[in-house]
C-alpha cells in the first residue's frame, strides 16, 4: 500500500538516524522508499525542510512543497492551513531564506478547529523533528519497530486520501528521491 | 524472476544516480551545467534504452510494464531535454532546467513503483 509517513522526534540527529535507516529497510525489500524529507520546527512555528540543495530556487520550491504535504498529511483540514500558510511563505521568508515553510495551526479557521484536534498530532510541536515520506508497505511492522527503537513516534496515511485533499496536485515529487545527508539552510 | 527484479533495482539505482548528477549539475554556473547536461543527455538515452530492454525481456506482471514503461517515457524526455537545454538560450535555460529535473524525478519515481509491484509480487513479499 502506498503511504506517506512521517516519523516525529525529538531531535535531528534521531531523525537523521531514521531517515538513512528508512533507506536501509528499502535496500533490505522491507519497504520501498519512493521518497522522503527530514524538516523540523522552530521555536517560532516555522518548518525548515533539510536540503541538499544549492540553488535557492530549488531549496525555496522544495520546501514549499513538502510544507503543503505536512499539511495535507494531517487531513482535509491541514491541507487547508498548509495551503494557506506556505502560499504566504513563498511569497515572503520561504523565497528570502530558502526552503522554509511555516505551517502553523493558526491557518485553520475558529469553527474547524475542533475538527482539526485529532489531526493536530501531524503537526510538528515547536523543537521537534520529522522524517516524512511516501512508501510502498504490505505491513507497517518494519517502519514502526525502527521508529519505536529510535523514540519515534508514527502517523500514516493513504497517498490516494492525501492526494484527493490537496487540490493543486501531488507534491511527492519533491521528497528526495534516495538517502542524503540533510543540511539546514 | 530474480533476474529481472535485480534489473528493475538496478535501473532505479542507475536513475538515482543520474538523478544525483542533474541535481548537482544545477548548481553550477550556466556554462558548466550546460556541458554536464550534454552527458545527462547521453547517459539518460542509454539509461532509458537499458530499461526497454529489461521491460522486454521477460514477462512481468502488467502494473510493473506499465510502470517501466512510463519510466522509458519520462527518461527519454529527459535525454531530449537536457540535449536541448544545453543548446538553449538564456531567457529560455531556466524552464529548460526545470524541465530536465522534473522528467529525471517522473522517470525515478516510476522505477520505484516499478520496483514496488515487482517486490509485492514476489512470494512472502513483503512491501
Amino acid at each position: 500500500m502506498d503511504n506517506y509517513v512521517s516519523i516525529i522526534f525529538d531531535d535531528d540527529a534521531k531523525a537523521t538516524q531514521a531517515l538513512h535507516e528508512l533507506w536501509k529497510l528499502d535496500g533490505s525489500g522491507d519497504v520501498t522508499v519512493h521518497g522522503a524529507a527530514e524538516i523540523r520546527r522552530e521555536q517560532n512555528g516555522l518548518i525548515d525542510v533539510a536540503t541538499k540543495q544549492t540553488d535557492i530556487g530549488a531549496r525555496t520550491l522544495i520546501g514549499v512543497a513538502v510544507g503543503l504535504l505536512l499539511g495535507a498529511l494531517a487531513g482535509p483540514v491541514g491541507a487547508a492551513a498548509g495551503k494557506v500558510v506556505a502560499t504566504g511563505t513563498a511569497l515572503g521568508t520561504g523565497a528570502a531564506v530558502g526552503g522554509v515553510t511555516g505551517l502553523t495551526a493558526d491557518g485553520i479557521k475558529a469553527g474547524e478547529r475542533d475538527e482539526a484536534g485529532h489531526e493536530a498530532a501531524f503537526f510538528l510541536p515547536p523543537g521537534k523533528s520529522a522524517v516524512i515520506a511516501e512508501v510502498d508497505e504490505s505491513w507497517t511492522e518494519p517502519i514502526d519497530s525502527m521508529a519505536k527503537r529510535l523514540g519515534g513516534s508514527v502517523h500514516r496515511r493513504a497517498k490516494d486520501d492525501v492526494n484527493r485533499d490537496m487540490w493543486e496536485g501531488d507534491y511527492s515529487g519533491y521528497l528526495y528521491p534516495y538517502d542524503y545527508d540533510p543540511v539546514y539552510a | 524472476m530474480s533476474t529481472i527484479k535485480d534489473a528493475i533495482n538496478q535501473a532505479r539505482a542507475n536513475a538515482q544516480d543520474l538523478h544525483k548528477q542533474v541535481m548537482a549539475a544545477t548548481g553550477k554556473d550556466q556554462a558548466a551545467i550546460k556541458n554536464d547536461f550534454t552527458n545527462v543527455s547521453t547517459d539518460a538515452q542509454a539509461l532509458a534504452n537499458s530499461i526497454k530492454e529489461t521491460a522486454a525481456a521477460q514477462a512481468q506482471q502488467s502494473d510493473t510494464r506499465a510502470y517501466l514503461s512510463d519510466a522509458v517515457a519520462q527518461i527519454q524526455d529527459a535525454a531530449n531535454h537536457a540535449k536541448a537545454a544545453a543548446q538553449a538560450a538564456a531567457p529560455e535555460f531556466s524552464k529548460a532546467k526545470a524541465t530536465v529535473i522534473a522528467d529525471m524525478t517522473n522517470g525515478l519515481n516510476s522505477l520505484s513503483h516499478a520496483v514496488a509491484t515487482q517486490r509485492a509480487a514476489q512470494p512472502g513479499a513483503r512491501s
